[in-house]
């Protein structure tokens, strides 16, 4: 039977594969077993074995010649094949030669333009260490980008640190940024929140309050005086309440003490219309009454609106009170003024379901966050002190 | 602060074995020349006169003998050393060793205690011959049931031999004849080391070397040679291979990114080769460059010179292994 010799496959992705050496030529006489031909792919080389006891019919595939895998490299035939056998297998062979050397051809030269592209996109594997590999990702650098200057070309720590360093590689910014300089208020808030907030380890609680007492106050209020009363003014007569029992709230840090103020300064956040923030500060806030805490709110935060504070009004604050509430904004995590231990943050007061003896109520409910400097106070503590806040909210009916 | 004073090894590891003999009676020397002889370096010199003969007893040439009588004198309440002349014939007393001093504890579920240290002089590279030259610490590293040992300095051998003495759990631990007559700092007064803590013997931050045994002495010496091209080397020292301080290795390679472990035994499943593949486990994503091994090549000890230094690792071939790193 005529045995064909085809291009073996050697490795998983090889398409094509080449005659090294024939150790046979044609005609010889061959042994089952004995090395017939070297090929090879672009990684391994194999020998070829006779399958069967025969003689070399023909070669088809000269040495240094590629073909694709599959392809007859070689005919033997044993003593019982007639030579009509021999010759149909041999033209079959060559025939399929000349069709696929051709598409052989044409492959090859699309391979080669794909190899193009391939290298543009994707160059071959970079070497990279596992500490540089590391680095590159945290700070999101595209590590084909980095010159590898460690042994055989390998980018090393010292190579990602200096791209760091460049800053050459930081990830592609759109072009159209629009710039804002940072200047006046605006730079101000900007370091005085980085400092609090860099120094000052900050942890915020939160608490619910029922806001019933708190509008029906203001009801009693306006009917009595015909003056509108803030809740601020509630909220700041609260926080007093609060500081008189746990004075520690009150309090600054500076290097490695923790001062007591004697006086309760409350500062009062106030949106500007340009979009800033001030916060003018009711010097003495404990001695004044509810009535005139409302009024010198509202002085205040009309001055503050019309940028006619003066520098003796926004300094000298122990503590602060952010009110977020016309903004729709329940709880959220407030920055503590530089140097403060505490900071309030107000919600708005909406109507809520609550549970109160196993009923659904529906009750007016402001979220109070309280913000606290945790090297001065811990959570345990904070939460009293909220907790007193909230009672006095929900149960005081001061003297006006 | 107790007063220190220059000592050499030896004389170090001969007061570790005094003072741990006139601490407990229970604490006896045995092996070839350890009595009359003081020892072929003079480790224990004078403790036959202190302590007699009940004590200190010279042992003929059977070490499968005298390592078994050890472990029977440990299980029924003594506490030995048995001094193996040199790890090479460590082989000669194997199954005691491995099948029984390393795990009559543990297969007695704790009814017996095998409290015996062996002591052993490792004299690699003296041309003595290639069955007078090896260490085989790997081999212990590899019985489970064995703490072993492997100090560099005065200081180091006496604290730990002490610790070994105390220990309850079996004990090789590895002398390095060349360093017997090393001085180096020692207290007065007495101190113990505990094990598995690793020693960082030179600080350093662009490189570690982990080195053992006289080993480090050669680390220490390339860590001066890179100095001077500016490269700042870590010295490590783990003292004890079992237990192993992985921690001090792996914080070092932290440090540094660069790690090449220095081994006096042959690189295949060798001391080097554990260290390595810990690190490369447990501290992958903080190297910047492959893990070196500068180990013994994997030949029977050459007896000619110039052949040993081929095969033994030293200061050059470590600043090589470093410079490939950097």
């Amino acid at each position: 039977m005529v045995k064909i010799i085809f291009m073996p496959r050697l490795d998983e992705e090889q398409e094509k594969g080449m005659v090294v050496e024939w150790l046979k030529a044609q005609e010889d006489t061959v042994t089952q077993g004995e090395e017939i031909v070297e090929v090879m792919s672009e990684k391994v080389s194999f020998i070829v074995e006779a399958s069967v006891t025969g003689t070399i019919h023909k070669i088809f595939v000269e040495e240094a010649e590629e073909v694709p895998i599959g392809t007859t490299i070689a005919i033997i035939s044993e003593a019982e094949d007639s030579p009509d056998m021999l010759e149909k297998a041999v033209k079959e062979a060559e025939e399929k030669l000349k069709i696929e050397t051709p598409i052989v051809a044409e492959k090859e030269e699309i391979k080669v333009i794909e190899k193009e592209e391939e290298v543009k996109i994707k160059p071959e594997r970079i070497k990279i260490s596992p500490i540089a590999k590391k680095l590159a990702k945290e700070h999101e650098l595209e590590i084909t980008q980095i010159e590898g200057t460690g042994p055989g070309g390998r980018i090393v720590k010292e190579d990602v640190l200096r791209a760091i360093e460049q800053g050459k590689i930081i990830p592609a910014v759109p072009e159209e940024v629009e710039r804002i300089t940072l200047t006046g208020v605006r730079k101000i808030i900007a370091e005085r929140m980085t400092q609090s907030y860099q120094t000052a380890p900050h942890v915020t609680v939160m608490m619910d309050a029922d806001a019933s007492n708190m509008v029906k106050l203001r009801e009693e209020f306006e009917e009595k005086t015909h003056v509108r009363l803030s809740y601020n003014a509630i909220l700041i007569k609260a926080v007093i309440e609060a500081l008189r029992t746990y004075k520690i709230f009150n309090s600054s840090i500076e290097e490695n003490e923790i001062r007591i103020n004697p006086n309760i300064n409350v500062g009062l956040a106030v949106t500007l219309e340009d979009g800033g923030l001030i916060v003018p500060v009711i010097p003495n806030a404990d001695k004044k009454s509810l009535k005139e805490l409302n009024a010198t709110i509202e002085d205040l935060v009309e001055k503050a609106r019309q940028n006619k504070l003066s520098i003796s009004e926004v300094k000298g604050g122990t503590f602060t009170v952010s009110n977020l509430g016309m903004y729709d904004v329940d709880g959220f995590t407030p920055i503590l003024t530089p140097k403060q231990t505490a900071i309030l943050g107000v919600g708005r007061i909406a109507k809520k379901p609550l549970v109160i003896n196993e009923e659904i109520k529906i009750k007016p409910i402001m979220t109070l966050s309280l913000s606290f400097d945790h090297r001065v106070v811990d959570g345990a503590l904070a939460a009293n002190f909220l907790r007193s806040i909230k009672r006095t909210l929900e149960t005081f009916t001061p003297t006006l | 602060m107790s007063t220190q004073r220059e000592i050499n090894m030896a004389d170090a590891l001969n007061e570790a074995m005094r003072e741990e003999m006139r601490r407990d009676t229970a604490v006896i020397l045995m092996g070839e020349d350890v009595g009359v002889l003081g020892g072929v370096y003079g480790v224990s010199k004078g403790l036959l006169d202190e302590f007699g003969s009940e004590r200190v007893r010279d042992t003929p040439i059977s070490e499968d003998g005298f390592v078994g009588a050890g472990i029977g004198a440990a299980i029924t309440g003594l506490n030995p050393i048995v001094e193996i002349m040199y790890p090479d014939f460590l082989p000669c007393a194997m199954n005691q060793i491995t099948n029984h001093m390393a795990k009559l504890r543990y297969m007695t579920g704790g009814q017996l205690t095998v409290s015996l240290t062996i002591r052993s002089a490792i004299i690699q590279g003296r041309g003595s011959g290639a069955d007078h030259a090896q260490t085989l610490i790997p081999w212990f590293v590899q019985t489970p049931g064995l703490k072993v040992v492997v100090p560099s300095t005065p200081y180091d051998a006496k604290g730990l031999l002490k610790t070994a003495i105390r220990d309850k759990a079996p004990v090789m631990f590895f002398e390095t004849a060349k360093l017997y007559l090393n001085k180096g700092l020692v207290p007065e007064d007495e101190y113990l080391i505990p094990f598995g803590k690793a020693d960082i013997k030179r600080e350093g931050t662009d490189l570690t070397i982990v080195a053992i045994c006289n080993l480090v002495l050669e680390a220490l010496e390339a860590a001066k040679e890179l100095e001077k091209e500016g490269i700042k080397a870590e010295v490590v020292d783990p003292r004890t291979l079992v237990p192993l301080d992985k921690e001090t290795i792996i914080n070092s390679v932290k440090k540094t990114n660069r790690l090449v472990v220095v081994d006096n035994n042959p690189s295949a499943c060798g001391v080097a080769a554990e260290i390595a593949a810990i690190v490369a486990e447990e501290a992958f994503d903080y190297l910047d460059g492959p893990i070196m091994r500068v180990a013994t090549l994997q030949i029977p000890e050459p007896v000619a010179p110039t052949l040993i230094k081929l095969m033994l690792p030293n200061k050059e071939k470590i600043v090589a292994a470093a410079k490939k790193l950097l």
